[in-house]
């Protein structure tokens, strides 16, 4: 009998499977907040910073997926549309 | 007579589990994870952007930050230290506006004029303002009043300044402008306890902010109260709710996916979750500006 994985080792596998593109993930994101902390109060800068972190995001899904041999054109669209929700509701903000 | 079953298929909760739980009905994906319902998201996302845009552009000002509530907070937050309440003192918020408008004009972000070390106890001086002891804090880039009075609470000067038993008046001015090449709100505040003999008249609070408002320069704007709807207000609410809920269907998703033993050809759940609780935080950051 096989016994059936739980869900954190299915996620922890699929994590340690591809390290490095999580931590790569993971650490661009704390880059981010971290700039968006320095420029506190500056709405331009954290717009562009913003922008970069969300085409990073798009990026990184795309060679993920690539790598990972499961690309398809909804999993592009699902990353480039969850991108672009945060992009226009955070620019909203900023650009008020 | 209708059974339990078919009560239940026809009920709103039947409907709704759709947009949460992965079934035979939704492709075994969570509806609120289909490319339609996102893209359908997006478009309100699109018109609240727009809508609040354009009530800045026609309205040129700022809706969330006003006088009114930044008197209430700071007096609030003296009280909860057992210390007197301050007097809006329009003298003094108009040497904060005189100094908002000189921050502006010539284009500084500090408490002294760099050029030729003009000081906020200059402003007040020029305003009629005899002081025996005088303070000023300033902030820009806010969304809200209570961002503002809550950071100054968080930096130990600025919360020196709110929490100082011997200041008896308080001046504001809330100006929008152009600052270093950015459209912002700039907040002044200016305390003060007046000389003794410096204080022969008591100016009427409402008379002084007519004045305040009558005297502004074209240069920017002071903001005492607004009667608008804040849109930024709403598409703030709206985006911490829209991320928190695709957090949440993300999650739902994942779980009962992995309990149904569903193989599917989807995004990474765990990189969305990632990227949208990053998105949370740089939220919570955006919405307070610098302080000074």
């Amino acid at each position: 009998m096989v016994k059936k994985r739980s869900l954190t080792h299915k996620v922890e596998a699929d994590v340690r499977h591809h390290l490095i593109e999580y931590l790569l993930l993971l650490s661009s994101g704390v880059i981010f907040l971290v700039f968006l902390s320095i420029f506190r109060g500056e709405h331009t800068r954290q717009f562009i910073v913003l922008t970069v972190f969300i085409a990073y995001y798009i990026i990184w899904g795309i060679i993920h997926h690539s790598r990972d041999q499961s690309l398809h054109l909804k999993i592009v669209l699902e990353y480039i549309i969850i991108g672009a929700l945060a992009f226009v509701l955070l620019r909203s903000l900023l650009m008020a | 007579m209708i059974s339990y079953a078919a009560f239940y298929h026809n009920s709103t909760m039947y409907h709704i589990k759709h947009f949460f739980i992965p079934s035979e009905k939704n492709n075994y994906r969570a509806r609120t994870l289909h490319l339609d319902f996102l893209t359908a998201l997006l478009g309100i996302a699109v018109l609240l952007s727009f809508f609040s845009s354009a009530q800045t552009k026609i309205l040129g000002i700022a809706t969330n930050i006003t006088i009114d509530r930044l008197m209430e907070k700071t007096n609030e937050v003296r009280g909860s230290h057992n210390l007197r309440a301050l007097k809006y003192d329009g003298t003094l918020a108009h040497a904060a506006c005189n100094k908002a408008q000189d921050m502006y004009q010539s284009n500084y972000w500090a408490h002294y004029r760099p050029e030729d070390g003009k000081s906020p106890w200059d402003f007040m001086r020029e305003s009629g303002y005899n002081y025996e002891i005088a303070g000023e804090n300033l902030a820009h880039g806010f969304m809200f009043s209570d961002g503002v009075v809550d950071a100054w609470m968080d930096s130990p000067t600025h919360r020196d300044n709110l929490l100082k038993p011997e200041y008896e008046e308080v001046g504001f001015c809330v100006s929008n402008g152009v600052l270093q090449n950015e459209d912002t709100t700039l907040v002044v505040q200016m305390f003060g306890k007046p000389l003794a003999q410096a204080e022969p008249t008591t100016p009427d609070i409402a008379a002084e902010k007519t004045n305040l408002l009558a005297a502004s320069d074209q240069a920017s704007s002071p903001v005492t109260k607004s009667s608008f709807i804040s849109l930024d207000k709403l598409t703030l609410n709206s985006s911490l709710i829209i991320f928190s809920l695709l957090l949440i269907v993300l999650v739902l998703d994942l779980y009962f996916a992995y309990k149904m033993g569903l193989v599917r050809i989807t995004g990474k759940h765990f990189a969305h979750l990632v990227f949208l609780g990053i998105i949370i935080l740089a939220i919570l950051i955006i919405k307070n500006g610098a302080v000074l």
